[in-house]
Protein backbone atom coordinates (compact mmCIF):
# COMPACT_ATOMS: atom_id res chain seq x y z
CA UNK A 1 0.00 0.00 0.00
CA UNK A 2 1.51 3.23 -1.23
CA UNK A 3 2.01 6.15 1.89
CA UNK A 4 -0.39 9.20 1.70
CA UNK A 5 0.54 12.59 0.89
CA UNK A 6 -1.32 13.36 4.29
CA UNK A 7 -2.87 11.22 6.87
CA UNK A 8 -4.89 13.27 9.62
CA UNK A 9 -6.16 11.29 12.46
CA UNK A 10 -8.74 12.83 14.99
CA UNK A 11 -6.50 16.43 14.45
CA UNK A 12 -7.51 19.03 16.61
CA UNK A 13 -6.67 22.74 16.78
CA UNK A 14 -7.47 24.67 19.80
CA UNK A 15 -7.14 28.16 20.57
CA UNK A 16 -7.68 28.76 23.84
CA UNK A 17 -11.58 27.95 24.42
CA UNK A 18 -11.94 28.08 20.58
CA UNK A 19 -11.61 24.65 18.65
CA UNK A 20 -11.06 25.81 15.44
CA UNK A 21 -10.79 22.07 14.20
CA UNK A 22 -12.14 19.63 15.89
CA UNK A 23 -10.66 15.50 16.01
CA UNK A 24 -10.51 16.22 11.96
CA UNK A 25 -9.65 12.98 10.21
CA UNK A 26 -8.85 12.53 6.14
CA UNK A 27 -6.27 10.76 4.29
CA UNK A 28 -5.47 12.60 0.88
CA UNK A 29 -3.58 10.51 -1.79
CA UNK A 30 0.09 11.09 -3.95
CA UNK A 31 -1.37 12.30 -6.83
CA UNK A 32 -4.36 13.50 -5.50
CA UNK A 33 -6.26 17.01 -6.17
CA UNK A 34 -8.26 17.15 -2.42
CA UNK A 35 -10.54 20.13 -1.59
CA UNK A 36 -11.40 21.84 1.72
CA UNK A 37 -14.89 23.45 1.38
CA UNK A 38 -16.78 25.28 4.00
CA UNK A 39 -17.76 28.89 4.85
CA UNK A 40 -15.34 31.49 6.79
CA UNK A 41 -14.41 30.29 10.00
CA UNK A 42 -15.08 25.92 9.49
CA UNK A 43 -11.08 25.34 10.09
CA UNK A 44 -9.96 24.98 6.68
CA UNK A 45 -7.18 27.64 7.08
CA UNK A 46 -6.27 26.35 10.51
CA UNK A 47 -6.03 22.74 9.07
CA UNK A 48 -4.02 24.06 6.01
CA UNK A 49 -1.55 25.94 8.23
CA UNK A 50 -1.19 22.96 10.24
CA UNK A 51 -0.56 20.68 7.37
CA UNK A 52 1.87 23.58 6.24
CA UNK A 53 3.62 22.91 9.51
CA UNK A 54 3.48 26.96 10.38
CA UNK A 55 0.87 26.17 13.02
CA UNK A 56 1.07 23.12 15.56
CA UNK A 57 -1.45 20.57 16.08
CA UNK A 58 -2.81 20.72 19.63
CA UNK A 59 -4.04 17.07 19.61
CA UNK A 60 -4.84 13.93 17.18
CA UNK A 61 -2.30 12.67 14.52
CA UNK A 62 -1.10 15.03 11.13
CA UNK A 63 1.89 13.31 9.04
CA UNK A 64 2.49 14.53 5.44
CA UNK A 65 4.48 11.67 3.31
CA UNK A 66 4.97 9.48 6.30
CA UNK A 67 6.47 12.62 8.79
CA UNK A 68 4.75 14.09 11.43
CA UNK A 69 3.72 17.59 11.10
CA UNK A 70 5.10 18.55 14.85
CA UNK A 71 8.58 16.75 14.45
CA UNK A 72 9.96 16.90 11.53
CA UNK A 73 8.73 20.69 10.12
CA UNK A 74 11.69 21.44 8.31
CA UNK A 75 11.74 18.50 6.08
CA UNK A 76 8.02 18.73 4.93
CA UNK A 77 8.55 22.44 4.40
CA UNK A 78 11.34 21.15 2.03
CA UNK A 79 8.59 19.02 -0.12
CA UNK A 80 5.83 21.61 -0.01
CA UNK A 81 4.43 25.11 -1.48
CA UNK A 82 1.61 26.92 0.33
CA UNK A 83 0.03 29.84 -1.26
CA UNK A 84 -2.01 31.39 1.13
CA UNK A 85 -5.39 33.43 1.40
CA UNK A 86 -3.36 36.88 0.99
CA UNK A 87 -0.73 37.76 -1.92
CA UNK A 88 2.42 37.87 0.64
CA UNK A 89 4.97 38.49 -1.72
CA UNK A 90 7.70 41.45 -1.36
CA UNK A 91 6.19 44.73 -2.74
CA UNK A 92 9.67 45.84 -3.26
CA UNK A 93 11.05 43.55 -5.38
CA UNK A 94 10.34 42.77 -8.96
CA UNK A 95 8.45 39.87 -10.36
CA UNK A 96 11.73 38.06 -10.89
CA UNK A 97 13.59 39.07 -7.63
CA UNK A 98 10.45 37.62 -5.71
CA UNK A 99 11.19 34.16 -7.22
CA UNK A 100 14.65 34.35 -6.63
CA UNK A 101 15.13 35.57 -2.83
CA UNK A 102 12.24 32.70 -2.02
CA UNK A 103 14.21 30.14 -3.85
CA UNK A 104 17.31 31.23 -1.65
CA UNK A 105 15.07 29.68 1.62
CA UNK A 106 14.90 26.35 -0.16
CA UNK A 107 18.82 26.24 -0.34
CA UNK A 108 19.05 26.31 -4.15
CA UNK A 109 22.36 27.81 -5.58
CA UNK A 110 21.87 31.28 -7.63
CA UNK A 111 22.16 29.67 -11.08
CA UNK A 112 19.33 27.03 -9.86
CA UNK A 113 17.22 29.77 -8.56
CA UNK A 114 17.42 31.92 -11.99
CA UNK A 115 16.82 29.01 -14.33
CA UNK A 116 13.45 28.07 -12.25
CA UNK A 117 12.61 31.33 -11.44
CA UNK A 118 12.75 32.08 -15.95
CA UNK A 119 11.03 29.01 -16.25
CA UNK A 120 8.20 29.71 -13.52
CA UNK A 121 7.51 33.03 -15.09
CA UNK A 122 7.33 31.70 -18.11
CA UNK A 123 4.32 29.08 -17.36
CA UNK A 124 2.25 31.71 -15.76
CA UNK A 125 2.43 33.74 -18.56
CA UNK A 126 4.43 36.77 -16.67
CA UNK A 127 7.57 37.45 -18.69
CA UNK A 128 6.49 40.84 -20.11
CA UNK A 129 6.74 41.94 -16.21
CA UNK A 130 9.93 39.86 -14.99
CA UNK A 131 11.56 43.19 -13.90
CA UNK A 132 8.40 44.67 -12.76
CA UNK A 133 7.70 45.69 -9.24
CA UNK A 134 4.72 43.66 -7.83
CA UNK A 135 3.45 47.13 -6.83
CA UNK A 136 1.96 47.85 -10.15
CA UNK A 137 0.76 44.00 -11.17
CA UNK A 138 -2.91 43.56 -11.29
CA UNK A 139 -4.38 41.43 -8.94
CA UNK A 140 -4.68 38.17 -11.18
CA UNK A 141 -0.95 38.53 -12.01
CA UNK A 142 -0.57 39.23 -8.53
CA UNK A 143 -2.12 35.72 -7.79
CA UNK A 144 -0.02 34.05 -10.38
CA UNK A 145 3.42 35.04 -9.03
CA UNK A 146 2.08 33.64 -5.31
CA UNK A 147 1.45 30.23 -7.04
CA UNK A 148 4.58 30.55 -9.07
CA UNK A 149 6.55 31.05 -6.22
CA UNK A 150 5.01 28.47 -3.79
CA UNK A 151 6.70 26.26 -6.60
CA UNK A 152 9.66 27.53 -6.91
CA UNK A 153 11.11 24.06 -5.01
CA UNK A 154 9.19 21.89 -7.22
CA UNK A 155 7.23 20.56 -4.21
CA UNK A 156 5.56 17.28 -3.81
CA UNK A 157 2.28 18.79 -2.24
CA UNK A 158 1.12 22.27 -2.74
CA UNK A 159 -1.51 23.99 -1.04
CA UNK A 160 -3.51 26.37 -2.19
CA UNK A 161 -5.65 28.56 0.18
CA UNK A 162 -8.67 30.02 -1.95
CA UNK A 163 -6.49 30.62 -4.36
CA UNK A 164 -8.74 32.44 -6.90
CA UNK A 165 -10.84 34.77 -4.61
CA UNK A 166 -11.79 38.26 -5.50
CA UNK A 167 -10.16 37.59 -8.75
CA UNK A 168 -12.18 38.57 -12.07
CA UNK A 169 -13.54 35.33 -14.22
CA UNK A 170 -11.02 35.40 -16.95
CA UNK A 171 -7.84 35.65 -13.88
CA UNK A 172 -9.42 32.77 -12.45
CA UNK A 173 -9.96 30.99 -15.72
CA UNK A 174 -6.28 31.46 -16.01
CA UNK A 175 -5.01 30.04 -12.76
CA UNK A 176 -7.34 27.08 -12.95
CA UNK A 177 -5.69 26.35 -16.30
CA UNK A 178 -2.56 26.27 -14.99
CA UNK A 179 -3.52 24.06 -11.82
CA UNK A 180 -4.79 22.09 -13.71
CA UNK A 181 -1.44 21.42 -15.89
CA UNK A 182 0.40 20.97 -12.48
CA UNK A 183 -2.52 18.12 -11.92
CA UNK A 184 -2.00 16.71 -15.48
CA UNK A 185 1.83 16.08 -14.09
CA UNK A 186 1.13 14.41 -11.49
CA UNK A 187 1.24 17.13 -8.45
CA UNK A 188 -0.94 16.56 -5.07
CA UNK A 189 -3.00 19.46 -5.01
CA UNK A 190 -4.52 20.52 -1.47
CA UNK A 191 -7.04 23.51 -1.86
CA UNK A 192 -9.50 25.57 -0.18
CA UNK A 193 -12.27 27.63 -2.32
CA UNK A 194 -15.49 29.06 -2.24
CA UNK A 195 -15.93 28.60 -6.09
CA UNK A 196 -18.10 25.55 -5.67
CA UNK A 197 -18.44 25.22 -9.29
CA UNK A 198 -14.50 25.48 -9.92
CA UNK A 199 -13.92 22.56 -6.77
CA UNK A 200 -16.50 20.24 -8.28
CA UNK A 201 -14.90 20.27 -11.26
CA UNK A 202 -11.24 20.47 -10.28
CA UNK A 203 -10.76 17.75 -6.99
CA UNK A 204 -11.08 14.32 -7.04
CA UNK A 205 -12.38 14.55 -3.89
CA UNK A 206 -12.86 16.61 -0.63
CA UNK A 207 -14.58 17.40 2.23
CA UNK A 208 -17.07 20.01 3.60
CA UNK A 209 -16.66 21.73 7.09
CA UNK A 210 -18.08 23.42 9.09
CA UNK A 211 -17.28 24.47 12.96
CA UNK A 212 -14.18 22.81 12.84
CA UNK A 213 -15.78 19.80 11.81
CA UNK A 214 -16.00 17.50 8.98
CA UNK A 215 -19.71 17.04 7.81
CA UNK A 216 -19.18 14.93 4.25
CA UNK A 217 -16.08 13.47 2.98
CA UNK A 218 -15.89 11.92 -0.91
CA UNK A 219 -15.74 12.42 -4.56
CA UNK A 220 -17.84 15.93 -5.43
CA UNK A 221 -20.55 13.58 -7.70
CA UNK A 222 -20.92 11.30 -5.05
CA UNK A 223 -21.55 13.62 -3.02
CA UNK A 224 -23.68 15.54 -4.81
CA UNK A 225 -25.85 12.23 -5.72
CA UNK A 226 -25.69 10.48 -2.42
CA UNK A 227 -27.10 13.71 -0.66
CA UNK A 228 -29.20 15.56 -2.83
CA UNK A 229 -29.96 12.96 -6.12
CA UNK A 230 -29.60 14.46 -9.54
CA UNK A 231 -31.78 17.64 -9.69
CA UNK A 232 -33.41 20.16 -7.17
CA UNK A 233 -36.59 22.00 -8.51
CA UNK A 234 -36.99 25.23 -7.08
CA UNK A 235 -40.51 26.48 -6.27
CA UNK A 236 -42.02 30.02 -4.23
CA UNK A 237 -42.49 29.17 -0.28
CA UNK A 238 -46.46 29.90 -1.01
CA UNK A 239 -48.84 28.49 2.09
CA UNK A 240 -50.76 26.96 -0.61
CA UNK A 241 -48.15 25.14 -2.63
CA UNK A 242 -46.84 24.25 0.76
CA UNK A 243 -50.20 22.57 1.83
CA UNK A 244 -50.18 20.96 -1.68
CA UNK A 245 -47.08 19.08 -1.30
CA UNK A 246 -47.82 18.10 1.88
CA UNK A 247 -51.06 16.64 0.83
CA UNK A 248 -49.19 15.20 -2.86
CA UNK A 249 -47.00 13.26 0.03
CA UNK A 250 -43.95 15.55 -1.85
CA UNK A 251 -40.71 16.02 0.60
CA UNK A 252 -39.29 19.57 0.27
CA UNK A 253 -36.98 21.89 2.05
CA UNK A 254 -37.50 25.63 3.30
CA UNK A 255 -34.76 27.90 2.33
CA UNK A 256 -35.50 31.92 2.64
CA UNK A 257 -38.34 32.31 0.48
CA UNK A 258 -37.59 29.46 -1.59
CA UNK A 259 -38.66 25.90 -1.78
CA UNK A 260 -36.49 23.02 -2.97
CA UNK A 261 -37.29 19.35 -3.96
CA UNK A 262 -34.74 16.86 -4.53
CA UNK A 263 -35.17 14.12 -7.10
CA UNK A 264 -33.26 11.90 -9.32
CA UNK A 265 -36.14 12.26 -11.53
CA UNK A 266 -37.23 15.87 -12.32
CA UNK A 267 -39.58 15.03 -15.38
CA UNK A 268 -43.03 13.21 -14.11
CA UNK A 269 -42.09 15.36 -10.94
CA UNK A 270 -42.51 18.87 -12.62
CA UNK A 271 -45.50 17.46 -14.49
CA UNK A 272 -46.95 16.32 -11.02
CA UNK A 273 -46.03 19.45 -9.53
CA UNK A 274 -47.96 21.33 -12.51
CA UNK A 275 -51.21 19.83 -12.52
CA UNK A 276 -51.28 19.32 -8.90
CA UNK A 277 -50.29 22.58 -7.24
CA UNK A 278 -50.28 25.03 -9.75
CA UNK A 279 -47.58 26.98 -8.51
CA UNK A 280 -46.63 30.72 -9.72
CA UNK A 281 -42.98 29.96 -10.64
CA UNK A 282 -41.12 26.66 -10.85
CA UNK A 283 -37.73 25.81 -12.28
CA UNK A 284 -35.11 22.70 -12.10
CA UNK A 285 -31.37 22.38 -12.14
CA UNK A 286 -28.82 20.27 -11.02
CA UNK A 287 -27.91 19.83 -7.22
CA UNK A 288 -24.97 21.02 -6.66
CA UNK A 289 -22.22 21.16 -3.67
CA UNK A 290 -23.93 24.07 -2.82
CA UNK A 291 -27.58 22.24 -2.27
CA UNK A 292 -25.53 19.81 0.02
CA UNK A 293 -23.96 22.31 2.27
CA UNK A 294 -27.66 23.94 2.53
CA UNK A 295 -28.78 20.95 3.70
CA UNK A 296 -26.13 20.02 6.29
CA UNK A 297 -25.42 23.14 7.50
CA UNK A 298 -28.89 25.20 7.41
CA UNK A 299 -27.03 27.92 4.92
CA UNK A 300 -24.82 28.79 2.34
CA UNK A 301 -21.54 28.54 1.81
CA UNK A 302 -21.05 32.18 1.78
CA UNK A 303 -23.14 33.12 4.49
CA UNK B 1 21.71 26.18 12.03
CA UNK B 2 22.01 25.88 8.38
CA UNK B 3 24.07 29.36 8.11
CA UNK B 4 23.02 29.20 4.35
CA UNK B 5 19.05 29.80 4.93
CA UNK B 6 20.57 32.65 7.75
CA UNK B 7 22.08 34.29 4.61
CA UNK B 8 19.42 33.70 2.54
CA UNK B 9 17.23 35.36 5.07
CA UNK B 10 19.51 38.42 5.63
CA UNK B 11 20.16 38.67 1.91
CA UNK B 12 16.64 39.39 1.35
CA UNK B 13 16.44 42.36 4.09
CA UNK B 14 19.44 43.96 3.03
CA UNK B 15 18.14 43.78 -0.86
CA UNK B 16 15.07 45.57 0.57
CA UNK B 17 17.15 48.14 2.34
CA UNK B 18 18.57 48.81 -0.56
CA UNK B 19 15.38 49.17 -2.67
CA UNK B 20 14.37 51.59 0.77
CA UNK B 21 15.47 54.98 -1.01
CA UNK B 22 13.67 57.08 1.92
CA UNK B 23 16.08 55.22 4.73
CA UNK B 24 19.19 54.98 2.69
CA UNK B 25 19.03 59.02 2.16
CA UNK B 26 17.87 59.35 6.02
CA UNK B 27 21.01 57.48 6.94
CA UNK B 28 23.09 59.27 4.51
CA UNK B 29 22.12 62.49 5.38
CA UNK B 30 22.57 62.03 8.94
CA UNK B 31 26.03 60.50 8.28
CA UNK B 32 27.30 63.35 6.30
CA UNK B 33 25.82 65.83 9.10
CA UNK B 34 27.99 63.73 11.76
CA UNK B 35 30.47 62.19 10.59
CA UNK B 36 31.45 65.10 7.27
CA UNK B 37 29.33 68.22 8.85
CA UNK B 38 30.18 68.65 12.40
CA UNK B 39 34.04 68.11 12.46
CA UNK B 40 34.28 70.54 9.55
CA UNK B 41 32.21 73.50 11.71
CA UNK B 42 34.08 72.76 14.21
CA UNK B 43 37.66 72.67 12.39
CA UNK B 44 36.44 76.04 10.53
CA UNK B 45 35.50 77.81 13.51
CA UNK B 46 38.36 80.99 14.78
CA UNK B 47 40.27 79.08 17.61
CA UNK B 48 43.32 81.10 18.95
CA UNK B 49 46.13 78.86 18.52
CA UNK B 50 48.48 81.22 20.75
CA UNK B 51 50.67 80.18 23.06
CA UNK B 52 49.30 78.34 25.71
CA UNK B 53 48.45 79.71 29.34
CA UNK B 54 44.94 81.60 28.59
CA UNK B 55 41.92 81.09 30.90
CA UNK B 56 40.35 77.85 29.34
CA UNK B 57 37.53 77.90 31.93
CA UNK B 58 35.55 74.40 32.66
CA UNK B 59 37.59 72.60 30.02
CA UNK B 60 41.57 73.63 31.86
CA UNK B 61 40.86 70.74 34.20
CA UNK B 62 40.21 68.10 30.84
CA UNK B 63 43.05 69.39 28.71
CA UNK B 64 45.15 68.27 31.72
CA UNK B 65 44.04 64.05 30.91
CA UNK B 66 45.23 64.54 27.33
CA UNK B 67 48.12 62.49 26.41
CA UNK B 68 51.35 64.19 26.99
CA UNK B 69 51.94 64.45 22.85
CA UNK B 70 49.31 66.87 22.61
CA UNK B 71 50.07 68.52 26.06
CA UNK B 72 52.69 70.51 24.54
CA UNK B 73 50.39 72.47 21.78
CA UNK B 74 49.13 75.81 22.07
CA UNK B 75 45.33 76.04 23.80
CA UNK B 76 43.33 76.72 20.49
CA UNK B 77 44.96 73.35 18.82
CA UNK B 78 44.28 71.55 22.31
CA UNK B 79 40.64 72.69 22.02
CA UNK B 80 40.47 71.23 18.62
CA UNK B 81 41.78 68.31 19.76
CA UNK B 82 39.44 68.29 22.75
CA UNK B 83 36.70 68.94 20.83
CA UNK B 84 37.23 66.70 17.56
CA UNK B 85 38.93 63.94 19.30
CA UNK B 86 36.99 63.28 22.88
CA UNK B 87 34.06 65.51 22.69
CA UNK B 88 32.27 64.45 19.64
CA UNK B 89 34.10 61.31 18.52
CA UNK B 90 31.24 59.33 20.11
CA UNK B 91 28.25 60.96 17.87
CA UNK B 92 29.24 58.79 14.84
CA UNK B 93 28.04 55.84 17.07
CA UNK B 94 24.83 57.31 16.69
CA UNK B 95 25.12 56.07 13.11
CA UNK B 96 25.23 52.52 13.40
CA UNK B 97 22.98 52.72 16.29
CA UNK B 98 20.55 54.35 13.57
CA UNK B 99 21.16 51.79 10.79
CA UNK B 100 20.15 48.82 13.22
CA UNK B 101 17.01 50.79 14.46
CA UNK B 102 15.88 50.89 11.20
CA UNK B 103 16.42 47.55 10.33
CA UNK B 104 15.35 45.83 13.47
CA UNK B 105 12.69 47.33 14.18
CA UNK B 106 11.51 46.86 10.50
CA UNK B 107 12.60 42.80 10.80
CA UNK B 108 9.46 40.96 11.70
CA UNK B 109 6.90 43.59 12.58
CA UNK B 110 7.45 45.11 8.99
CA UNK B 111 6.92 42.06 7.56
CA UNK B 112 3.50 41.77 9.29
CA UNK B 113 2.38 44.97 8.05
CA UNK B 114 3.32 44.42 4.64
CA UNK B 115 1.64 40.72 4.95
CA UNK B 116 4.61 39.17 3.82
CA UNK B 117 5.75 37.45 7.20
CA UNK B 118 3.58 34.66 6.27
CA UNK B 119 5.47 33.37 2.88
CA UNK B 120 8.51 33.51 4.93
CA UNK B 121 7.02 31.40 7.73
CA UNK B 122 6.47 28.76 5.16
CA UNK B 123 10.07 28.01 4.04
CA UNK B 124 12.17 25.39 5.94
CA UNK B 125 14.03 28.17 7.71
CA UNK B 126 13.86 26.96 11.66
CA UNK B 127 12.71 29.65 14.44
CA UNK B 128 16.36 30.46 15.65
CA UNK B 129 17.61 30.79 11.58
CA UNK B 130 14.67 33.43 11.03
CA UNK B 131 15.54 35.38 13.81
CA UNK B 132 19.70 34.59 13.85
CA UNK B 133 19.06 35.82 9.97
CA UNK B 134 17.16 39.12 11.29
CA UNK B 135 19.96 40.03 13.64
CA UNK B 136 23.05 39.25 10.51
CA UNK B 137 20.67 42.26 8.22
CA UNK B 138 20.76 44.32 11.07
CA UNK B 139 24.26 43.85 12.36
CA UNK B 140 26.10 43.70 9.03
CA UNK B 141 25.19 47.59 7.62
CA UNK B 142 25.02 49.07 11.08
CA UNK B 143 28.86 47.55 11.44
CA UNK B 144 29.80 48.73 8.30
CA UNK B 145 28.24 51.80 8.61
CA UNK B 146 30.21 52.37 11.95
CA UNK B 147 33.55 51.88 10.41
CA UNK B 148 32.67 53.84 6.84
CA UNK B 149 31.54 56.95 9.43
CA UNK B 150 34.86 56.63 11.86
CA UNK B 151 36.89 56.94 8.66
CA UNK B 152 35.23 59.42 7.37
CA UNK B 153 35.36 60.96 10.35
CA UNK B 154 39.17 60.60 10.61
CA UNK B 155 39.91 61.85 7.63
CA UNK B 156 37.81 65.02 8.07
CA UNK B 157 39.16 66.04 11.62
CA UNK B 158 42.78 65.65 9.81
CA UNK B 159 41.82 67.53 7.00
CA UNK B 160 40.29 70.63 9.55
CA UNK B 161 42.91 70.50 11.89
CA UNK B 162 46.11 68.76 11.34
CA UNK B 163 47.97 72.58 10.11
CA UNK B 164 47.07 73.19 13.83
CA UNK B 165 47.77 70.24 15.85
CA UNK B 166 50.73 69.99 13.76
CA UNK B 167 49.98 66.70 11.77
CA UNK B 168 47.91 63.98 11.47
CA UNK B 169 47.19 62.70 14.98
CA UNK B 170 43.41 61.30 14.53
CA UNK B 171 42.55 58.81 15.47
CA UNK B 172 43.52 58.38 18.92
CA UNK B 173 43.93 55.28 20.80
CA UNK B 174 40.48 55.91 22.75
CA UNK B 175 38.59 57.05 19.71
CA UNK B 176 40.16 53.80 17.34
CA UNK B 177 39.02 51.41 20.74
CA UNK B 178 35.57 53.10 20.20
CA UNK B 179 35.52 52.82 17.12
CA UNK B 180 36.66 49.33 16.67
CA UNK B 181 35.74 48.14 19.94
CA UNK B 182 32.31 50.05 21.12
CA UNK B 183 30.98 50.77 17.63
CA UNK B 184 30.46 47.37 17.02
CA UNK B 185 29.35 46.46 20.10
CA UNK B 186 26.69 49.50 20.35
CA UNK B 187 25.85 48.51 16.58
CA UNK B 188 24.63 44.72 17.99
CA UNK B 189 22.80 46.35 20.67
CA UNK B 190 20.52 48.15 18.16
CA UNK B 191 19.58 44.82 16.75
CA UNK B 192 19.40 42.92 19.12
CA UNK B 193 16.95 45.42 21.22
CA UNK B 194 15.12 46.43 18.01
CA UNK B 195 14.79 43.12 16.63
CA UNK B 196 13.67 41.85 19.64
CA UNK B 197 10.88 44.41 20.04
CA UNK B 198 10.13 43.84 16.30
CA UNK B 199 8.38 40.55 17.42
CA UNK B 200 6.45 41.38 20.30
CA UNK B 201 4.73 44.97 19.15
CA UNK B 202 2.51 45.33 16.66
CA UNK B 203 3.12 48.29 14.65
CA UNK B 204 6.61 49.33 12.89
CA UNK B 205 5.98 53.04 14.52
CA UNK B 206 5.84 51.42 17.79
CA UNK B 207 9.10 49.81 17.59
CA UNK B 208 10.60 52.74 16.00
CA UNK B 209 9.49 54.67 19.04
CA UNK B 210 11.00 51.97 21.77
CA UNK B 211 14.09 51.50 19.75
CA UNK B 212 15.15 55.15 20.25
CA UNK B 213 15.28 54.96 23.61
CA UNK B 214 18.72 53.17 22.20
CA UNK B 215 19.99 56.59 21.84
CA UNK B 216 20.19 57.15 25.29
CA UNK B 217 23.16 55.02 25.67
CA UNK B 218 24.86 57.53 23.21
CA UNK B 219 23.63 60.33 25.30
CA UNK B 220 25.36 58.41 28.22
CA UNK B 221 28.67 58.16 26.26
CA UNK B 222 28.82 61.72 25.66
CA UNK B 223 28.06 63.06 29.37
CA UNK B 224 31.01 60.39 30.23
CA UNK B 225 33.18 62.15 27.96
CA UNK B 226 31.87 65.39 29.06
CA UNK B 227 32.62 64.67 32.89
CA UNK B 228 35.88 63.35 31.89
CA UNK B 229 34.90 59.86 32.63
CA UNK B 230 35.80 58.02 29.79
CA UNK B 231 38.79 60.76 28.22
CA UNK B 232 41.73 59.27 27.51
CA UNK B 233 40.55 56.15 29.44
CA UNK B 234 41.31 53.07 27.82
CA UNK B 235 40.70 50.37 30.10
CA UNK B 236 36.77 52.23 30.90
CA UNK B 237 35.99 52.12 27.58
CA UNK B 238 37.38 48.65 26.78
CA UNK B 239 34.58 47.90 30.17
CA UNK B 240 32.05 49.53 28.72
CA UNK B 241 32.47 47.61 25.27
CA UNK B 242 32.71 44.38 26.83
CA UNK B 243 29.23 45.30 28.98
CA UNK B 244 27.30 46.22 26.06
CA UNK B 245 28.81 43.33 24.47
CA UNK B 246 27.40 41.11 27.64
CA UNK B 247 24.27 42.82 27.01
CA UNK B 248 23.98 42.25 23.29
CA UNK B 249 24.75 38.44 24.18
CA UNK B 250 21.64 38.59 26.92
CA UNK B 251 19.40 40.03 24.41
CA UNK B 252 19.79 37.95 21.24
CA UNK B 253 19.50 35.12 23.37
CA UNK B 254 16.75 36.04 25.10
CA UNK B 255 15.12 37.26 21.09
CA UNK B 256 15.90 33.98 20.09
CA UNK B 257 14.25 31.79 23.14
CA UNK B 258 11.29 34.07 23.28
CA UNK B 259 10.27 34.03 19.27
CA UNK B 260 7.51 31.93 18.55
CA UNK B 261 6.03 31.75 14.70
CA UNK B 262 3.34 30.37 16.43
CA UNK B 263 2.47 33.59 18.29
CA UNK B 264 3.01 35.83 14.94
CA UNK B 265 0.94 33.67 13.00
CA UNK B 266 -1.77 33.62 15.35
CA UNK B 267 -1.57 37.54 15.61
CA UNK B 268 -0.70 37.93 11.09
Amino acid sequence: MTQPAILAEGLEKRFGALVAVDRCSFVVNEGEVFGFLGPNGAGKTSTMRMIACVSPKTGGRLEVFGLDVNERPREIKAMIGVVSQENNLDPDLSVYDNLVVFARFFELDRAEAARRADELIEFFGLGEKRDTVIEVLSGGMKRRLTIARALINRPRLVILDEPTTGLDPQARALIWERLRTLRDRGSTILLSTHYLEEAERFCDRLVIMDNGKILIEGRPDEIVSSRMGRAVIETVDDPAVLACLAREGIAYERFGDLVHITTNSPEPLIQRLVSSCNPSRLSVRNATLEDVFLRLTGRGLKD
Amino acid sequence: MNWRTVRAIAGKDLLEVRKNRLAIWSILGLSFILSVGMPLLIGLLPFDVGPSGGDLGPFEALMTLLPPALQGLPDGARMVVLMLGYFLAPLFLIIPLMVAAIIGAESFVGEKERHTLEGLLYTPATDLELYAGKVLAGAVPSVLAAYLNFTAYAIVVNLVSAHIVGGIWFPTVTALALAVWVGPAVALLGVSASVLVSTRVETFLEANQLTGLLSLVIVGLMVGQGSGLLLLSLPVLLLVGLVIYAVDLVLIRLGAAVFSRDRLMARA
